[in-house]
């Protein structure tokens, strides 16, 4: 976690210790709310940047960094159950050309929040066909495991440039929202040194 | 970046659309709603009027809040008032104690902002903080008493709090006298007390309130409205005159009491009031202590006895309440006892109109007891007393039933409804009609009955008859007196109760002397008739056996021989018994014949020792003797009931009773010479005594004298014919072995007799020498 993050989650505790955990619809109050909503957006783009391929520092994979991960996962197939594992691998494969994004925003999310449902149904019916042909518990849940992993390897790769373009809009939205807040905990900040006396008697 | 590029378009926007939100954010800076009050101004509510309240750099806070609240301002300006009063710096940060911008969630002037002045609690404000000290009524007053808008959460425009009222009485209080009056209230009222009780009035000189004029209220006297109200007798009209009491109270005297009391006072009627009725004291009524009894008089009613005792409260009941005078005091007459006293017979005495003859007609004026009804007195009722009546008491005839009265009229002159049957209801029974006829026997008088209860009415009343000796018997034979008498006033016992028994039968009264013995089975229980004790007994005499006595039907012992010439005393003793006690009495406890023995029954076979000693001493009962002879058993082995004596000697068996077989010469002996007759038989034994053995030293005397002791006399005289005829061989049977020359010899010839002891002579057999010279002697040159 870096010290974005952590600095993002400790103002708005603070801020909400400030407004008396009772937030009116005042100045103060809405800069609050602009706090708010800046934590909101960076807990969805954490989602978001959980999908971009990276290496072990945080930098972004280029598409054949990407494509070699692949290939060091398909060796892993070889050591389960053959028969089970060649059908997960082609019930992920599956998924994976299935899945058709589109160029727009919001279909890029609708497309990633989909392959996320269709992944677990198809798992869950995978792990109940394989305990029903006695392929061993763990064995099963090992071979799960490696379609994940498999999954979203394949999904990068099958749409790298979707998931760093989703990645960079809501980048944008988080930025002017931060902008936001700035701007009207200035105007708050302003508003109580011009009128409030702080508690203070007057002169 | 070209300037057709999106993402610069889409910058810009994104910018601009910030920009105008942070821009209308700036116009709304409150920090929060204001108090309504605050809200309902709408130059404090229009968009940038913050510096309306807040002001701006050269107006502070206070000047701004001065501005609108000028009275406050003023009093701060003047430093007066409660504002003027608090702190200057204080003062001056009027936010400081009226919080804003939280809406109706904090009010601008509660509690808690005169807990921020300094005053932890409004009720207990100290006034003269404002210089208007509060004391008395006014002390104890919530502040909306005079600021009516001390807790009005939301003041009306113009309208104020707490400030604006003056220290006038008529600024808050309306003027009950219109104005009447010219002097100032605080001439009659005060602050310390209520309104009506005029603190600092004084009544005039005529009239000083005293006593119980002190604790009544000014309208009591002077009525609103009237010539006497307040108005009129102290306002700006002409005052009244004293008067009197009666010009204010109206007497509930009779006017012939208070004429009588004043003559008693030696007062005029008018004046005479306060002797009883001191206006020192507080009420009209008068204590009793103060009461004189000669006044009481006055009532027509005097005090004494027995009401001089008597507290008022007891014929006054309402005595010290406010029921009105005439029932506090009604007025009663002396005599008129029912005006106050409850009837206690309840109306018995009232004629058939209903009219109560007078309590005194009976009861003495002095008291209700003793009462005055005499004997002569109930000699005019229909129940004259006489005789013993005269002696009793009212309540043993006039009882009272529970919380009933004592019944007087009605009482019923029967003798039964006064008193028990005592006779448990015996005789009435008896008499045809079931009517009790008490006198036909009681002298109503003296309840002497006696004089009317014979024989004959015995039989009849009790269906028991008397005769015989009954009829010479005294009554407490049966009826035992007692030497108290019972809950019922009864010493003459009743037969059943005394004795626990029907008094038809005869063990009701007597004991059976028998002891039950001819009530066993296998006895008759009737007799030509006749049953229990009179099978045998009758009525004229226990010992009269006029019926005779069948003793071998009754006792199984037929009487035979020597039993039935005998008396019967002989074998029935006179016996005592144990006492028989029965109603408080010994029953016959002895009679004249006894039981020869009690075991005597059927399965009991009489036996002659019950009656008769064995004078043999059980001699022929030892073991080896026979048990029968010829079937006769015990005595009747050898004797009869025809004689004791009569055939026992001839058919006595000596040998077989005794193993002593009589021969020869004890064959024709007679019985003496062996059982020699002693004195006995003179004491009833028989005149045969024992024989002293069956050796023959045991009878006959040794004349040997002892020579023979260690033999055996049948060892020489065997023969039983003659004691002389011997069997002794001289020569075995001797030392002395016989020649032929002494063998010839007589006996006597050796053995002469021999002196002995106690001077007598016994032929001398040994010891004897067996020389020569022992028998022959010795003679001189003979034997030399």
């Amino acid at each position: 976690m870096t010290t974005h993050v952590v600095t993002g989650v400790l103002a708005l505790l603070l801020a909400l210790v400030h407004a008396g955990m009772a937030p009116r619809a005042t100045v103060g109050g809405h800069a609050l709310a602009a706090l708010a909503l800046l934590v909101v957006t960076g807990a969805i783009g954490r989602y978001f940047y959980a999908f971009v391929p990276r290496a072990a520092n945080g930098r972004e994979l280029a598409l054949e960094e990407v494509q070699a991960r692949l290939a060091q996962l398909s060796s892993g197939w070889d050591r389960e159950n053959r028969k089970f594992g060649e059908r997960v691998r082609a019930r992920v494969h599956e998924l994976v050309v299935a899945g058709h994004w589109r160029g727009s925003f919001l279909k890029r999310v609708s497309g990633l929040l989909r392959s996320q449902r269709d992944l677990r149904q198809a798992l869950a019916e995978l792990a109940s066909a394989g305990l029903a042909e006695g392929v061993p518990a763990d064995q099963i849940r090992e071979t799960l495991e490696l379609a994940k992993r498999a999954h979203r390897a394949t999904l990068a790769a099958a749409h790298f440039e979707d998931l760093r373009a989703l990645m960079g809009t809501w980048r944008y939205l988080h930025r002017w929202v931060a902008l936001y807040m700035v701007l009207i905990v200035v105007l708050h900040i302003v508003a109580a040194l011009r009128y409030a006396n702080f508690g203070a008697l007057a002169p | 970046m070209r300037i057709s590029h999106p993402k610069l378009w889409l910058g810009l926007l994104s910018l601009a659309v910030v920009v105008a939100i942070v821009l209308y954010e700036s116009e709304e800076t409150s920090p929060g709603p204001l108090t309504r009050v605050h809200a309902s101004v709408p130059e404090l509510v229009e968009r940038g009027s913050c510096e309306r309240c807040h002001g701006d750099g050269e107006v502070t806070l206070a000047q701004a809040c001065s501005d609108c609240h000028e009275a406050i301002g003023q009093q701060l300006a003047d430093r007066k008032g409660f504002h003027g009063a608090l702190d200057a710096q204080k003062a001056q940060a009027c936010g400081a104690c009226h919080g804003e911008h939280h809406g109706d969630a904090l009010a601008p002037v509660d509690a808690r902002v005169f807990a921020l002045a300094g005053v932890a609690d409004r009720a207990a404000f100290r006034h003269e903080f404002v210089d208007w000290r509060l004391v008395g009524v006014h002390e104890r007053l919530e502040c909306s008493k005079c600021h009516r808008n001390a807790d009005v959460a939301v003041l009306a425009n113009g309208a104020s709090r707490f400030l604006g009222l003056e220290q006038r009485c008529a600024s808050c209080h309306e003027d009950p006298h219109k104005g009447q009056f010219e002097e100032r209230c605080d001439s009659c009222h005060g602050q310390d007390s209520k309104f009506t009780d005029l603190a600092n009035f004084v009544h005039t000189d005529e009239l000083p309130l005293r006593g119980a004029h002190a604790s009544i209220t000014c309208a009591e006297c002077h009525p609103k409205g009237s010539d006497r109200s307040v108005e009129a007798v102290g306002g700006r009209g002409p005052k009244q005159v004293a008067r009197t009491c009666q010009d204010c109270h109206e007497s509930p005297h009779t006017p012939a009491f208070v004429v009588a009391a004043a003559a008693q006072l030696g007062l005029a009627a008018r004046a005479s009031c306060v002797d009883c009725h001191s206006i020192e004291r507080k009420g009209f009524a008068v204590p009793k202590e103060d009461f004189r009894r000669e006044l009481h008089a006055a009532t027509g009613f005097r005090i004494d006895r027995p009401h001089e005792q008597v507290k008022c409260e007891a014929c006054h009941t309402s005595y010290g309440s406010d029921v009105p005078f005439p029932r506090r005091y009604p007025g009663r007459k002396q005599d008129d006892c029912a005006a106050c006293h409850t009837d206690p017979h309840a109306g018995q005495f009232a004629d058939e109109r209903g009219a109560q003859p007078a309590c005194v007609a009976c009861h003495a004026l002095e008291g209700f007891a003793p009462h005055r009804f005499d004997v002569a007195k109930h000699a005019a009722t229909a129940f004259p007393l006489e005789g013993r009546h005269v002696e009793s008491r009212c309540e043993d005839c006039h009882v009272r039933e529970g919380e009933a009265p004592r019944q007087f009229a009605g009482t019923k002159s029967r003798c039964e409804s006064c008193h028990a049957d005592v006779h448990g209801a015996s005789f009435y029974a008896t008499v045809a009609g079931g009517q009790r006829d008490c006198e036909s026997c009681h002298d109503p008088a003296s309840f002497d009955a006696e004089h009317g209860f014979d024989a004959l009415a015995h039989s009849k009343r009790t269906g028991f008859e008397l005769a015989g000796a009954h009829e010479r018997a005294q009554c407490e034979a049966c009826h035992i007196r007692g030497e108290t008498a019972d809950g019922e006033g009864r010493r003459f016992g009743r037969v059943a109760e005394l004795f626990g028994k029907p008094a038809d039968a005869c063990a009701t009264c007597h004991a059976d002397v028998h002891a039950g013995d001819f009530d066993v089975k296998g006895l008759p229980l009737s007799v030509e008739g006749r049953q229990t004790c009179e099978r045998c007994h009758t009525v004229e005499s226990f010992s009269d056996r006029k019926h005779g006595f069948d003793h071998g039907q009754w006792t199984w012992f037929e009487l035979v021989g020597a039993h039935a010439r005998a008396e019967c005393d002989t074998c029935h003793k006179e016996t005592p018994r144990k006492p028989v006690v029965a109603g408080g009495r010994q029953l016959v406890a002895q009679r004249k014949l006894g039981l020869v023995a009690d075991a005597i029954t059927p399965k009991n076979a009489p036996a002659c020792a019950v009656c008769h000693k064995d004078v043999h001493g059980g001699q022929f009962d030892r073991s080896g003797q026979p048990v029968t002879v010829e079937g006769r058993a015990g005595c009747a082995r050898c004797h009869s009931q025809e004689s004791f004596a009569v055939g026992a000697r001839e058919s006595y068996d000596h040998t077989r009773w005794t193993s002593f077989a009589l021969e020869d010469r004890h064959a024709t002996a007679a019985c003496e010479a062996c059982h020699v007759p002693t004195n006995a038989a003179a004491k009833g034994l028989p005149k045969l005594g024992r024989s002293a053995g069956t050796r023959c030293a045991d009878c006959h005397s040794d004349p040997h004298a002892g020579q023979f002791n260690a033999r055996a006399c049948e060892d020489c005289h065997r023969s039983a014919e003659s004691f002389a005829t011997l069997v002794f061989d001289h020569s075995r049977d001797s030392r002395y072995a016989l020649d032929s020359n002494h063998v010839k010899l007589a006996c006597s010839a050796c053995h002469k007799p021999w002196p002995i002891a106690g001077g007598r002579e016994a032929v001398r057999y040994k010891p004897l020498g067996t020389t020569c010279v022992e028998c022959h002697g010795f003679e001189k040159g003979k034997n030399d």
